[in-house]
This record gives structure tokens, sequence and C-alpha cells, in this order.
């Protein structure tokens, strides 16, 4: 009996292969899904030391350090596994181009995309479209979508049907003007309405305060000045806050286009 | 009536060291006082201007805001964010950043702003810029 015992453990031991290329895949596969990037990486590094021209492995490589937030090792290890960047085929190439964005290293990301072969036209497009959309240059993404070869690609639609959004921006000029002749308008004009009115009470406040201190103790005192002084400088940080404030209007409706625009890259590449 | 001031004053300074033996009870619950709170806004300046300025800002944090509750709905803190705005932008901007930040802070507007996870305050750094990821950090 011990002898049965002993000789079965023995065929155990041959299922134990935890370290094969296939379990190891396997492995790094599950460390990937369940969020331990920094892990997965080094897994995935085993796994391009036993094949090196699997390009699989390779893209799954730069994912995890890209998911690992090491994007700087990732371009490092990129510079090794793809000596040629022109010949790198098409699922590393998105990648490596989620890589630069990522990073928003938009220059770099345009110059790979110029020298790689294996990228279709429209994609390069698709990618650079999506440049100009994260770099708020949306009237050149409108001209570069309308060299889509193909009419009825998903992302480009949906890109289409953002770029049209982009609706009327209100002018921070305006709103500088307007803080300018009444402080605390120019946050108003950019529905800011609560930020305005404190504004107008510290600035009207300040000027009051003045008036009253040169009217009570003459020109000469030093009270007067001092809420002057203070008086001002809230005037001039009103025309800055109302022309920030608009700035800050038009950035969120362009972020909600652009937080739009990444669903549906995320949904596609 | 001076003297009896003067000696009513000296006694008590006496029993400072037997009050912080009474504090030293709830040392689990309340600060011994010791700690030494380091402010890395006043460090690292560059000119004669931010020394001035960080020595303000020493001043103010040493002398009044440290008689205060945090009472500042932001973070950074607007005696915080001046000395950053003067640092990063010059005494000009600057200087009008932290007066537009002054009139800001009064907690009207909260959806204005992101919330900082680890103060719970609203989030605003001078220069700070919010911008949208282009890539899922998940897929």
């Amino acid at each position: 009996m011990r002898f049965l015992i002993l000789f079965l453990i023995s065929f155990s031991g041959f299922a134990q292969d935890i370290f094969s290329p296939k379990n190891a895949e396997k492995y790094a596969d599950y460390l990937l899904k369940s969020g331990q990037y920094e892990l997965a990486a080094k897994e995935y590094e085993r796994l391009v030391f036993f094949s090196p021209q699997n390009d699989t492995m390779k893209t799954m490589l730069l994912k995890s350090y890209r998911l690992a937030n090491q994007t700087d090792l990732a371009l490092q290890r990129l510079m090794v596994i793809y000596p040629e960047v022109s010949v790198v085929p098409y699922s590393p190439s998105v990648e490596i181009s989620k890589l630069y964005f990522t990073k928003r290293d938009w220059k770099a990301a345009s110059e790979f995309w110029e020298s790689n072969k294996s990228l279709p036209e429209d994609d390069k497009t698709l990618l650079k479209t999506t440049v100009q959309i994260f770099e708020n240059n949306f009237q050149e993404a409108r001209e570069t979508i309308e060299l889509l070869k193909n009419d009825e690609n998903s992302l480009g639609l949906a890109y289409k049907s953002i770029l049209e959004k982009e609706t009327h921006k209100k002018s921070p000029a305006l709103a500088g003007m307007m803080s300018l002749v009444l402080p605390g308008s120019g946050k108003a004009y950019s529905k800011n309405w609560k930020d305005g009115i404190v504004s107008l009470f510290f600035t009207a406040g300040m000027s009051f305060q003045a008036y009253r201190s040169f009217n009570t103790h003459g020109i000469n005192n030093y009270r007067g000045w001092i809420y002057s002084g203070i008086g001002f400088g809230f005037y001039l940080g009103n025309i800055y806050g109302g022309i920030k404030s608009t700035k800050d209007y038009n950035r969120k409706k362009i972020n909600n286009l652009q937080h739009e625009a990444s669903n549906h890259f995320n949904l596609y590449f | 009536m001076k003297y009896i001031v003067i000696s009513f004053l000296l006694l008590s300074l006496s029993g400072v060291k037997n009050s912080f033996a009474q504090t030293d009870i709830y040392r689990n619950v309340v600060p011994d006082g010791n700690i030494k709170l380091v402010h890395n806004e006043a460090k690292n300046n560059k000119n004669e201007i931010e020394v001035v300025f960080s020595g303000l800002f020493l001043f103010y944090k040493t002398f009044f805001s440290s008689q205060d509750l945090t009472v500042c709905t932001f973070t950074p803190s607007c005696s915080e964010f001046g000395i950053l705005a003067v640092k990063k932008f010059g005494v000009i901007k600057g200087g009008v950043m932290t007066m537009d930040r002054l009139t800001r802070c009064n907690g009207l507007s909260p959806s204005n702003y992101e919330v900082d996870k680890k103060t719970m305050l609203l989030k605003d750094e001078p220069g700070y810029v919010v911008r949208v990821p282009v890539v899922s950090d998940i897929k």
C-alpha cells in the first residue's frame, strides 16, 4: 500500500508544471486581469524571453507596463524588443500609440505613425484625429476626419458627431471687460453667480471702507490708503477671476467632449 | 496692582510644566504640541522676493493660522496657494491670483472643483489644468 501511494505521488509531481510557457501565459493573463499589472509585466518579460518572436506576448508586455503606469520603462523596452519601428505589426503598433497617448507625447506618436507601415491609413487618420481632439484643436480635427476613406467606420462616425457638438464658447475677453465695468459680472457671465456676488461684495465693501476712511480721517491718513490698496487687489483679482472662470467654463465643455471621445476610442482600439 | 499681576504671571509660568504633565495622560488623543509642522512651500527659494514672501508666509502660519482651526475650504489652503502662486507666476500675477482665490474661498460653489480624497477638501492648485486621459487605465 505504501509503495502504491508513493508511486501515485510521483505521478502527481508531473502535474506541477507551472513554469511551462503555456502555464506561465495563463498565470500572466490572470495577473493582468486581476489588476496586478507590475507582476504581470514580470511574467510577460519571462514569456518574451522564451519566445522573442511572439508579437502577442510583446504587446501584452507593453500593455502591462502601461497599465502599471511605467510608460518610461515600456518605451525603454520598446527600443529593445522592436529596434525597427517601421516593421512593428498592427497589434503592438496600437499598443505603442496608446503608450504615447498615456504619456501625452503627441509628437513622438505622430513620428511613429509616419514611419510605421503596418497601420492602415484609416487608423492613422483616426489616431491623428484623436490627438487633435485632445489637443483642443477641433478645427484641424474636422479637416483630418474628412480624409477617412471608410465612411461607415464606427469611430469615425462617433468622432464626426462629437466634432459637430462643439458649440459656441464664451469669450474670456468679454468676461474681463464685464468685470472691469462691474466687479463679479465676468464670473456671472460664465454662470458662476455665487462667486460673482462674493467678488462684488468684497470689492464694493473695501471701496466703501476706503471712501468712509478718506471722508472721516482725510486723505493724509493711512487707513483710507490701506483699504484702497486691498480693494484694488480684490478688483484686479475679480478681473482675473472673471477671465479664468470663463476659460474654465469652456474647458469643462471641451472636457465633456473629450470624455466622450475617450470612451469611443477605448471601445474601438 | 502691578506687582500682583506680575507675581500671578510668574506663578502661572511655574505651573506650565505641570500642565504639560496633565496633557500627557491624553497623549493618544490630543497632540502634545511638540509636533513640528513643516511647510515645504516656504523651502527652495530662488531669489530674494521669494525669501521675503516665504518669511511672511511662515510668520502668518506660526502666529496667526496656528491659533485657528482649518477653516479654508480648499487644499492647498489660501496662504499656501499664495506662496505657491508667487513662486510659480511671480509677485504680480501670483498676487492677483491669490486675491481671486480669497474671494472664491466661500464654499458656495463646490461643484466647480474636484475633491481631494486625502483631506476631503476642494482641490485648487495654482496653474492646475484638468486633463482628460485618452486611454483607459483598465483596458
